[in-house]
Order: structure tokens, then C-alpha cells, then sequence
């Protein structure tokens, strides 16, 4: 059985999510992420992504904005 | 009115408990800079004494610490303190900075229509990095304070007689700053970890209404 193709931007989508779960994984235990009322853990952080949950949502949008800026060298200019 | 701060500092959870023992700082900075300090810690963070303390001592600068959303402010237990379109006219002839989620956005702007000088807050949500290691002891988490002394910076400008632009200003170089040991090779795993987050903060805390104002 062949496997079926995901339309790009779903592909697009699920490739940025791999990538901020392989970064979460890569980190370590002793971090915390408070949010609100809510504090985060690696193994809550890595469920509310692979949930696409609110908290998910925002970690991805998080990284991701991140590492565009880091790229794009935003993060050093001055305001 | 000049020279008077009042300050909400509830500790009911993790995130709190931070900002509570992280706002001493700012009592004491604010008391070297000859303010009097009402400073409504724990318990006493709750609706009938922040607005009975506005009423009565009508201070000029207020610093709320606690959670939020678009149109609140809240304190100990996460009662409502401030919400738009019920009681942001509290806020009315004053400065305040929020260090909670997203309170700028609705509440900020609301506030500022009814008569606040200004509001310094956060678009989106705040985030705290922390180390769960020091969460006995927030004052001694060094991760912590990456996020925490800036954004204290902001009050301490302000009594320090910085207007709201400066103070403002003054918490984005510190965030920056860390920002850039954060990014270096001389920052531990931890501390590369939690940069994604304070450029969050950097990105949405703002400034919503006049900049040029001051709390002295």
C-alpha cells in the first residue's frame, strides 16, 4: 500500500512541527515555561505541540519566529 | 499624588510566587527613590484593597504583576483587579506597567482612553523561563532573571524619573543584552534553550498611550 501525499502546505506544516519537537526533545529537564496560570515541563510541552493545543500552537509560533529572526538577522539590529 | 507607588504581588502559584519575590527588588528601588510604597503582597493582592488603595492614596505609578488575558488584570487567586469596559477608569491620571499576558492589547488601550497616561504591557502573553531547581528560591534562579531584571527595570526607570519612553527603552537594551549572552558561547544550554522566549517579550511588551510621561 502506497503511502498518501499530504498537500504541501500540510507537508510544510508537519516538517516546522517535527523540527520544534526535535528541538524541545534536545533540551533540557530542569526548564520550565510559565504561561499564564500554567507551567510547562519538556513532556507537557512535547504533548501540547504533538496536540496542536493553544500552548502548543504558541511554542511553534515561538521557535519559529525565532529562528526566522535569528536567520534574517533581526535579532542583532538595534530597535 | 507624586511619589507614590502601589504595587499587586500576589504568590497563589509557580509564576506568581517569581514575580512576587522578583518585585522586592523594585519596593526596594522604589524606597531608595524616596517613594512611598503600597505594596499589596499575597493575600491582600485582591479587587476591594487595590481599589480602595487607588481611592485613598492615589498613587501615580502602579505596577500589577499577575495573571491576564485582553481585557483583565487579576491578583491573589486570580480575582479580577482591572478589567476593560468594567473598571479600567481606575487607572485614570496614572502610569502602569503590567507584567502579565496580553493585557496591552484591550485593557491597555481601553485604559487609556479613559483618562490613564499610560499602560506598558504585552501584546501576547508574557513568558517566564525558569528553572525548576531554584523554584524554592526564584530570587537565586539565574534563568529567571534573564526575563525578570529587565522587566523590573521598567518600575525602577520610572521612579528613577525616566519617562515611560526611557523606561521602556531601558528594559528592551537589558533584554537585548541578555538577549546576546544568551546567544553566545558562553551561555549554558539552559539559557540558549530560553532565547526564543524572551525575544517573545521583546517583540510584544509595549508602550500604549503617552511616552513622554512620567511618574515624578
Amino acid at each position: 500500500m502506497t503511502k498518501k501525499k499530504l498537500p504541501t502546505k500540510d507537508r510544510k506544516k508537519e516538517d516546522i512541527k517535527r523540527l520544534v519537537i526535535e528541538r524541545i526533545k534536545a533540551g533540557s529537564r530542569d526548564l520550565r515555561i510559565a504561561v499564564g496560570s500554567k507551567t510547562f515541563n519538556k513532556t507537557s510541552i512535547l504533548q501540547s505541540i504533538q496536540k496542536e493545543d493553544s500552548f502548543g500552537r504558541q511554542i511553534v509560533e515561538a521557535q519559529i519566529s525565532y529562528l526566522k529572526d535569528l536567520a534574517s538577522g533581526k535579532i542583532y539590529q538595534d530597535e | 499624588m507624586s511619589k507614590k507607588i502601589l504595587i499587586t504581588r500576589p504568590n497563589h502559584d509557580d509564576a506568581t510566587r517569581y514575580l512576587f519575590c522578583w518585585s522586592k527588588l523594585v519596593i526596594k528601588a522604589a524606597v531608595k527613590n524616596h517613594f512611598q510604597v503600597f505594596d499589596l503582597g499575597k493575600k491582600n493582592a485582591g479587587r476591594n484593597k487595590f481599589i480602595n488603595c487607588l481611592n485613598k492614596n492615589n498613587p501615580k505609578a502602579v505596577f500589577l504583576n499577575g495573571h491576564g488575558s485582553e481585557k483583565i488584570v487579576s491578583g491573589y487567586n486570580n480575582e479580577i483587579l482591572v478589567e476593560a469596559g468594567e473598571n479600567e477608569k481606575v487607572l485614570a491620571g496614572r502610569i502602569t506597567y503590567a507584567r502579565s499576558c496580553q493585557a496591552a492589547k484591550i485593557l491597555g488601550r481601553q485604559s487609556v482612553k479613559k483618562g490613564a497616561v499610560a499602560f506598558i504591557g504585552y501584546l501576547k502573553d508574557y513568558l517566564l523561563v525558569y528553572s525548576q531547581s531554584h523554584r524554592r528560591q526564584p530570587l537565586k534562579d539565574k534563568l529567571a532573571g534573564l526575563f525578570l531584571s529587565p522587566s523590573n527595570s521598567i518600575v525602577i526607570s520610572l521612579t528613577a524619573g525616566k519617562t515611560v519612553a526611557e523606561a521602556n527603552q531601558e528594559s528592551h537594551r537589558q533584554m537585548r543584552k541578555n538577549l546576546s549572552l544568551m546567544l553566545s558561547s558562553k551561555a549554558s544550554a539552559e539559557q540558549r534553550e530560553a532565547a526564543p522566549y524572551l525575544w517573545w517579550n521583546i517583540k510584544y511588551q509595549t508602550i500604549i498611550g503617552d511616552s513622554k510621561g512620567r511618574v515624578v
